[in-house]
């Protein structure tokens, strides 16, 4: 179906900011403490863009506390925005009818991190994954069981299991489920939090593979969530890096990996793939190295810098910081068509 | 390394024949870990390498003598610098957990005491093992928290623990657990919850501690690239058993048990995109729910009628280095 002229993304987020406030309910604490009005907000994901196509696979990478979860969530139409605007087909999701607004979430499905705690521990398998497609009257009541069948084989699971519930299964099959559940009502686009996150190595495969194909059959786009820079390589078509609320690079998966712009990007790539005989390059601080092209670009792990302080959010860690980088924030802007990175550097190479 | 000899200096730890059961009220006890031997010596790292349910952890919680009830260790030896552990009274091996054999454990912020400051973790550590005072336990304390790769170690150990990243704070758990110089250090997933970036810093701390301070290191992990990156020598484990074992780069280099080599076939970073990933059919099994025969028999793309009703001995078939054992009929050849 690739054949199809319309280009048009399913989903796609622009300049997509979501916050949180901290403390709201402490306002007597705040008025006697006025230093608790200094940070409260905490600004998960700031003015980010986000595409998805149909049939494609995206990559979402970056460390704990980028943001990861919580753009995942907004895409997936599970958190409200608070400030820019997602749009299904082109047009802003709040111009909707509300018949097209429950289509789109139907559309629009999210298999949660950790099946285990995603799936009720008092239902069956059966009403785990056939209730949501009787209630949205995609089918009647009597073609629950066919349904039901029909949707475990597509994620190679055993018929015999509808009526076991979660603790009766291994992670394995719990993934499987979970990944069902979301199939169920029909999805065009799936996103996945860290699928294959608490799964051992041999069964994360197993699951991996079944994403694959799940895409090819239905094609799903699909958005990977994932902390696993190497196993979601080789996954994704596209692989966009997250840190401190903003994509700070996208591109081609292996653009991304081979020749990556953004010295974060580089740092990530060094580590994840880090083998004995190929090292992680030290620190260019503690090693004294004086070609900072070959060091480690980025030092130590993150520090908490306020939301309004000027320059690039990476400026202290970074080894290839120049003076701009402290005045403003770099902008993501294209480098090589359908690669984008934000760091000034790139207006230098 | 020398060879054991009477006179030689023992093994920082040698593990010999370690049978771990969990008792049942109304059962039979189960067999989780089944005659798991090997030995480290100083300034080794030994990466213990397993799924779930391998026993992989049930042996690093048993080796300082760490398990509860209901696990039980119902056979073997676990001699620390040539010193039985195994059947010694509560109070010895309190004298020697944390001043000779120490533990980390994968989830650093558990394992700090969250009203506790950094300092008095450590202060305290030093001071249940030797007679000195608050201020020389202190500079003993700071000396440890830069050893460990910390920065600025006399402001960290004013700190919080939930002041601390997570890397740092493994770090110090890292730095509680070299504080008082022991032989050996066990690490259970100790960088497992951590971003790759600070694990990667983390490997590289622990590689330069062994060479630098000559402590033994058993690394349990799952994940294959960090023996890659720190091991000397390696057991992989599955179903409780020992299937292969034997020194890091040529276990790696050359697996002879179907299952290491599927195991390694697994890891992304061997793997190029474009394709299917390489996977192993099935999941591992229950924990003394174990398949007649060979336990690997019913994922293994190579067994035949005898893996099925012959369990297969740890051995060293014709051809292979001395150091090096594999548990298959039928191992894989170079």
């Amino acid at each position: 179906m690739s054949d199809t002229p319309d280009r048009k993304p399913l989903i796609e987020l622009r300049d997509a900011s979501r916050t949180f406030a901290t403390h709201t309910t402490l306002t007597l604490v705040r008025r006697l403490w006025p230093a608790w009005n200094a940070s409260p907000i905490v600004q998960a994901v700031r003015g980010t863009d986000l595409a998805l196509h149909a049939g494609e696979i995206l990559g979402l990478v970056g460390e704990s506390g980028s943001g990861k979860t919580t753009l995942a969530q907004l895409v997936a139409g599970m958190l409200p925005l608070t400030g820019g605007e997602r749009q299904w087909l082109g047009t802003d999701v709040r111009q909707l009818s509300s018949a097209e607004t429950r289509a789109v979430r139907l559309a629009v499905q999210m298999v949660h991190q950790d099946a285990q705690s995603a799936l009720n521990p008092r239902l069956t398998v059966e009403t785990l994954i056939g209730e949501a497609p009787v209630v949205h009257r995609l089918i009647t009541p009597a073609a629950r069981s066919a349904r039901v069948a029909e949707l475990l084989d597509q994620v190679g699971l055993e018929p015999g299991l509808v009526s076991r519930r979660p603790a009766e299964l291994s992670g394995g099959q719990r993934s499987r489920v979970s990944l069902a559940r979301a199939l169920a009502v029909n999805p065009r686009v799936l996103v996945a939090d860290e699928p294959t996150a608490s799964l051992d190595v041999s069964v994360q495969a197993q699951v991996a593979n079944l994403l694959l194909d799940l895409r090819e059959r239905h094609r799903l786009a699909l958005l990977i969530v994932s902390h696993d820079l190497a196993l979601v390589r080789l996954l994704a078509d596209r692989l966009a890096v997250m840190h401190e609320g903003r994509i700070v690079e996208v591109g081609g998966r292996d653009v991304l990996v081979d020749a990556a712009h953004h010295p974060y990007t580089r740092a990530l790539v060094d580590a994840a793939f880090a083998t004995r005989s190929r090292p992680a390059r030290r620190n260019a601080q503690t090693d004294g190295q004086t070609d900072t092209r070959r060091a480690a670009p980025i030092l130590g792990a993150s520090i908490a810098r306020r939301a309004d302080a000027p320059g690039c959010y990476l400026v202290e860690r970074c080894a290839w910081a120049l003076p701009q980088c402290k005045i403003r924030a770099p902008l993501l802007r294209e480098v090589a068509p359908g690669h984008l990175s934000a760091c000034h550097r790139d207006s230098m190479c | 390394m020398n060879d054991a000899s009477i006179t030689a200096t023992p093994p920082a730890l040698q593990v010999s024949n370690l049978h771990i059961t969990i008792e049942r009220a109304a059962a039979a006890p189960l067999t989780a870990v089944e005659g798991v031997s090997f030995r480290v010596g100083a300034g080794e790292v030994l990466a213990i390498v397993g799924e779930s349910g391998s026993g992989k952890s049930l042996t690093a919680m048993a080796l300082p003598g760490l398990h509860q009830h209901p696990v039980r260790i119902s056979h073997g030896s676990v001699r620390l610098e040539g010193v039985e552990l195994i059947g010694q009274p509560e109070s010895a091996l309190r004298r020697v957990r944390g001043s000779r054999i120490a533990i980390v454990l994968q989830d650093p912020l558990t394992a700090l005491n969250p009203v506790l400051r950094v300092e008095t973790h450590l202060v305290e550590t030093i001071r249940a093992h030797r007679a000195i005072d608050r201020e020389a336990a202190r500079s003993l304390a700071m000396a440890a928290l830069a050893r460990a790769g910390i920065p600025e170690p006399a402001r960290r150990l004013r700190a919080w623990p939930h002041e601390l990243s997570g890397g740092l704070r493994q770090r110090v758990v890292i730095a509680m657990a070299l504080v008082n110089e022991p032989a050996v250090i066990v690490a259970d997933e100790a960088t497992t919850a951590l971003d790759v970036t600070v694990q990667s810093e983390i490997l590289r701390e622990v590689e330069r501690l062994a060479r630098g301070t000559r402590t033994a290191f058993v690394w349990i992990t799952h994940d294959f690239s960090v023996v890659d990156r720190i091991a000397d020598t390696v057991c992989v484990m599955y179903a409780g058993q020992v299937v292969e074992q034997g020194p890091a780069t040529e276990v790696l280099a050359h697996p002879a048990h179907p299952y290491t080599r599927a195991l390694l076939e697994c890891i992304p970073i061997r793997q190029q995109p474009g394709h299917r990933l390489h996977q192993i059919a099935g999941s591992p099994p229950l924990i003394g729910a174990w398949p007649a025969g060979c336990r690997f028999a019913p994922r293994c793309p190579r067994a035949v009628d005898v893996c099925r009703r012959d369990p297969p001995r740890l051995s060293t078939p014709d051809g292979m280095t001395d150091s090096h054992a594999v548990r298959c009929h039928d191992p894989v050849r170079a």
